[in-house]
Formats: structure tokens, C-alpha cells, sequence
């Protein structure tokens, strides 16, 4: 995982791509969380039938004591 | 004491509502949104139930109230309501067996409000919730941030959680409640975005978690012997769990999400997700669909049996920390519409989702949200 993260450093830290090029980009299919006030859901309940949280919207192992 | 915290929340959901109808009419973002959520479970693999039936049935039920409120050009109020309902095999064994609740069906309400400064290219939100029910109670902050750089090339954000819990353990060989015992849960995120192309974006992060305190399950139970009694943890666990998702943009129509996160913790437990999705835009960007599939794969908690011979230090049989995997399909559909000159918003989401040890859920969400 380190070595993704390197990675990822280095092959994004030249990477400027100018406002009039982000056309693509804006679309609703392109944003990092689509649907995410229905994801927090799924992802709650994914949290109380497997042993990891984290690396996701909301989810962090707090604030309930759900089945 | 309930009467006084159920008034101080109708209080504080009545000031929000006033303000929000204030700023009904102002040229500001205003948005409602109702979610309905549903859970649907099946599961014979639950070694922690009390009755040995090992039976997870259970169903939920999800009515979800959103609520934002613009209060200039940057700044906005948000809160959120939640009531949830459900009915389980597990609760039921339990009640049958110990007279504990003899509810056969329990509820959840929780809250939260906060208030967001956005300028774009930085801002700052702040958040304070409650939730309550019959063996667990919470009251939650958190503070976070983001800040873009190089022409919003490049986006990092941060957050911080904080979770003072209160949960309630059953003493089997009482046959009694205990009082309520603290849990307390801190969570922190570093989120990170780059757009790589102008096909290509990138995100990644590091969250890191710790929790202190009563971490058992309220119902889980072990059998040590013949004799059931409760599961035994450690009062400590730090979990982290990293993450990286590649977006990518096949043509003007479709898009590709790619995400793997790992995750570990102190208990020696850890985990691979892999999760991919495709996105198809329809009727001009105004609608699209999602389809998802996601993989878990999961290491064994090496305290969890089955059952026990003999006592030791840290006992657990709750199915969740045995070595398993998980697949899950999902699907959703989202609209953008007119509806009496407001901007309306509808989406639609079902999945499947199966364990490999004996348990599986499918889950229904419809949402509709309009904005002012």
C-alpha cells in the first residue's frame, strides 16, 4: 500500500490539467461520490457484519450498536 | 430526564425549521431530501445468538430526513433525521431466553445538525449528532476541512470524529441488564484528489481509528463448555484502513470507478476490498445508472470460536470476526426533474449481498429531494 501511495504521488505531482480541459470531468458520472447519502447507508451496514470500517464515507465503528 | 431530551431535540429540530422557512425564499441552496432505506437478512452462521439457533434474520427499516438550509452565498445549515425500526431472530432469542426487553422489535432515533462554510476552494463544516436506543446511546462531533491547490488540481481534506458512546451489556448468568458502560470512538481522515487527465481523477487517504472502553456486542454471547456467557474483548483497537480510486471516463456517456482499500488493525485483523463500478449518463447528463460490484475478503479475529473448552482472556464467537468473504451487486438509478419549477432529484437502489459464511441481505433505498 506504501508503494501505491509513492506511486501515486509521483505520477500525479506533474499532472495539471487547465479549467476549459475539465469538461468530462464535471459530468454527474465522474464525481467522486455518486449517490452518496444512499452509499452512507450501505456502507453502515456493511460495517456491522464485517470486522473493518473505514476508507469509506461516514462508517468509522461509533455512534451505534446496531445487529 | 427523557421527557427534558426529547423536548431539547423537538426544540432544536423546531429552530432549524424556522430558520429553514426564513430562507425558503432567498437565493440560496436549500434542499430537502427524504431517504427511505430497507434491510432484508438471512443468516444460519450466527454462533454468538443465545439460543444456539444461530439464526441473523433480521429486517430494518430506514426513514431518513435531510434537511439544508442556505444562509448566505457560502455558508449553509444541515441536519439530519433517522428513525429506524427493525425486528430480529437474534433479539428475539435473546428476549425468549432472558425476559431482557421483550420488545421482539427495537427502534433507533438519531440526529445531527451542522453548519458548513464552503468558498469553493475551501471550507470548513462542523457537525453535532445524538442517537439513542434501547441498549446504546451516543452523542458524536466532528470537524473537518478541504483546501484545493494548483487551479483545483489537486484537493486535500481533513476530519475528525468523535464518538461518546454508551452501550449496554446483557450479564447472562444474572438473567439482568447492566448499566450503561463507555465507549468512546475517535476517528480521523486524510482524504486526497488529483485530477490526473481530463479523462482521469484520482483519490486517495489514510483513515485511522480508535476506540476505547466496551467494544462487546450488546447480545453476543459464547459457549464455553455447554454454558453460554458473554463474549469477552480487549478495551482497545486502533484500525486503519487506506484507500485509492481511480475515475475514469470511457467517452462522453460512460464512466468506470475503480477502488481497493486496506485495512488493518490491532487485534491483528485484516482485510482487501475491491470495488468496481460503471456509469452510464442517459437524457443529456439529466439521469444515469450505477452498477457495482464489490469483493471483501477478511482474516481471522484469532480469540473467535465457535465455541469454547475453556476460559481464557478474550473470548468472542461472533460470526463478524471469523475469516470470511463477501460479494456484492448493486444497482442504482438516478433522475434530475421539474416539479413545480423546483429542481427535483429521484434515485432508486437495490443490492444483493452474500457471505460466505451463511449470511446474506438485500437492501432497497428510495430517495427523493427537491431544492430551492
Amino acid at each position: 500500500m506504501k508503494l501505491v501511495f509513492l506511486l501515486t504521488i509521483i505520477l500525479t505531482s506533474c499532472a495539471n490539467v487547465k479549467q476549459i480541459d475539465r469538461g468530462r470531468l464535471a459530468s454527474k458520472i465522474m464525481q467522486p461520490s455518486t449517490n452518496a447519502e444512499e452509499k452512507l447507508f450501505l456502507n453502515e451496514v456493511r460495517s456491522f457484519r464485517e470486522a473493518s470500517v473505514g476508507g469509506t464515507v461516514g462508517a468509522v465503528g461509533g455512534g451505534c450498536g446496531c445487529n | 430526564m427523557v421527557v427534558v431530551v426529547v423536548t431539547k431535540k423537538y426544540l432544536i429540530a423546531a429552530v432549524f425549521l424556522i430558520v429553514w422557512v426564513e430562507q425558503v425564499f432567498a437565493e440560496t441552496a436549500n434542499k430537502v431530501k427524504i431517504i427511505y432505506n430497507a434491510v432484508s437478512q438471512k443468516g444460519s452462521g450466527g454462533y454468538q445468538v443465545i439460543d444456539e439457533s444461530q439464526d441473523q434474520d433480521i429486517v430494518v427499516q430506514e426513514p431518513m430526513l435531510l434537511l439544508q438550509v442556505g444562509l448566505d452565498e457560502d455558508i449553509f445549515m444541515h441536519g439530519m433525521f433517522a428513525y429506524d425500526t427493525w425486528t430480529s431472530a437474534s433479539d428475539k432469542a435473546f428476549d425468549d431466553a432472558t425476559s431482557a426487553s421483550l420488545l421482539h422489535r427495537q427502534e433507533r432515533e438519531s440526529f445531527n445538525l451542522g453548519v458548513t462554510w464552503d468558498k469553493k476552494t475551501h471550507g470548513l463544516s462542523f457537525t453535532l449528532g445524538q442517537s439513542s436506543e434501547w441498549d446504546y446511546k451516543s452523542n458524536y462531533f466532528s470537524v473537518g476541512g478541504y483546501h484545493n491547490f494548483a487551479q483545483d488540481n489537486f484537493s486535500i481534506a481533513f476530519n475528525y470524529s468523535f464518538y461518546d458512546d454508551q452501550t449496554k451489556l446483557f450479564d447472562v448468568s444474572e438473567d439482568e441488564t447492566k448499566d450503561f458502560e463507555s465507549k468512546k470512538t475517535e476517528a480521523m481522515a486524510f482524504d486526497m484528489s488529483q485530477i490526473l487527465t481530463p479523462t482521469d481523477l484520482l483519490l486517495f487517504g489514510h483513515h485511522v481509528i480508535t476506540q476505547t472502553g466496551t467494544l462487546e456486542g450488546t447480545l453476543n454471547t459464547i459457549n464455553i463448555n455447554g454454558t453460554r456467557t458473554e463474549e469477552i474483548l480487549p478495551n482497545f483497537k486502533l484500525r486503519q484502513a487506506s484507500y485509492v480510486k481511480w475515475i475514469h471516463s470511457l467517452d462522453e456517456e460512460q464512466a468506470l470507478h475503480l477502488s481497493y482499500r486496506s485495512y488493518n488493525d490491532s487485534w491483528a485483523i485484516n482485510s482487501q476490498t475491491f470495488e468496481i463500478s460503471y456509469l452510464k449518463s442517459l437524457m443529456d447528463d439529466e439521469a444515469y445508472i450505477e452498477v457495482f460490484f464489490r469483493h471483501y475478503t477478511q482474516s481471522q479475529y484469532s480469540n473467535f470460536e465457535t465455541s469454547f473448552d475453556s476460559s481464557q482472556e478474550f473470548m468472542t464467537s461472533d460470526a463478524d470476526y471469523e475469516k470470511l468473504s463477501s460479494n456484492q451487486i448493486g444497482f442504482f438509478y438516478n433522475q434530475e426533474m421539474e416539479v413545480f419549477d423546483y429542481e427535483a432529484q429521484f434515485v432508486l437502489g437495490v443490492s444483493h449481498y452474500e457471505r460466505d459464511n451463511n449470511l446474506s441481505y438485500d437492501t432497497a433505498q428510495i430517495s427523493f429531494g427537491v431544492s430551492f
